[in-house]
């Protein structure tokens, strides 16, 4: 374990993360949840969503909370949320 | 049994008796499946815990769920699958209660006392794998002078202690909100307002991302 190595690497991170925000308003979190149930049934069913719900992939890129939201959600549709056909349960 | 459309489920789920009782029962049985496998797979902070442990946090977070669904019904606008909605509060009502377990314990206050915040990030930049040559440390020395000049002059003291709290601590931000008595969409536009008040002023100082992860 290089704890030095580690540390410089955050900062690094956070200065990526400083230098990556944009000018224009960004949609904020309570936006991107009102959209993200679209976006991702599009994503699911072989579209990009990234043409009709731009401001949402950016705001996934920017906020890790939404980004850890969207990827749980994701998952959850993977395994409980297919048909009822074929549910073993 | 055929997949319900979303007319469907809503006027199952809003219909008395039986109808009603089934379509909560298939609703559940969808929750509870879905979060229990991202319990169990995608979480590694739970992966010390037993299967039995892991299925009772997904039946309370599937009845939470299930009550803001009900709740919410009125709001759904039919732009997604019903079930993608559902799961989309499943999944923010699952997330949200997993974070504030975990940052049960965390304070903001030794961000607050004496001026801690400042050294916060820049300290994070001074340990280079090898030493720098001379004139390489006097350079690094007067960009973290400048970074530290710029979160401490642009930023206010709520954007300074947000910052810190989410890029050093890693604290999720509704678990900062909630300490900063906001919510998360108020302190998202926060931290956005914070990184560009730096980015102006480190790009006024002629720092450039590039050249700051070139130099470290």
């Amino acid at each position: 374990m290089n704890q030095p190595e580690q540390k410089t690497d955050l900062f690094s991170r956070i200065m990526r993360m400083i230098f990556s925000v944009e000018e224009e308003d960004e949609i904020g979190c309570d936006e991107c949840y009102e959209h993200i149930d679209q976006y991702v049934d599009m994503l699911r069913a072989g579209q990009n969503p990234d043409v009709v719900l731009p401001q949402v992939k950016r705001h996934l890129e920017q906020c890790r909370c939404c980004e850890v939201e969207f990827q749980a959600l994701i998952t959850i549709l993977e395994t409980g949320i297919e048909s009822e056909n074929g549910a073993s349960s | 049994m055929t997949e319900r459309s979303n007319e469907e489920w809503l006027a199952d789920l809003q219909a008395d008796g039986p109808q009603r009782a089934e379509a909560l029962e298939a609703l559940r049985t969808r929750l509870e499946r879905g979060l229990y496998y991202y319990l169990s797979q995608d979480r590694s902070d739970l992966k010390n815990y037993p299967p039995e442990d892991l299925r009772h946090m997904a039946q309370d977070f599937a009845q939470d769920a299930l009550l803001k669904i009900l709740d919410n019904l009125h709001t759904f606008r039919g732009e997604s699958l019903f079930t993608t909605w559902a799961a989309k509060i499943a999944a923010r009502v699952a997330i949200s209660e997993l974070r504030r377990s975990r940052y049960r314990d965390y304070s903001l206050e030794h961000l607050t006392s004496g001026g801690e915040v400042m050294p916060g990030i820049t300290s994070l930049a001074i340990a280079p794998r090898q030493a720098p040559p001379p004139e390489h440390h006097t350079e690094q020395q007067d960009v973290l002078k400048i970074i530290d000049e710029a979160i401490n002059t642009v930023l206010t003291e709520r954007q300074r202690i947000a910052l810190v709290a989410y890029t050093v601590d890693g604290v999720p931000i509704e678990e900062i909100a909630r300490r900063m008595d906001t919510n998360r969409n108020a302190l998202y536009k926060l931290l956005h307002d914070a990184r560009l008040k730096l980015r102006r002023y480190m790009e006024s100082q002629g720092l450039s991302l590039d050249y700051i992860l070139d130099l470290f």
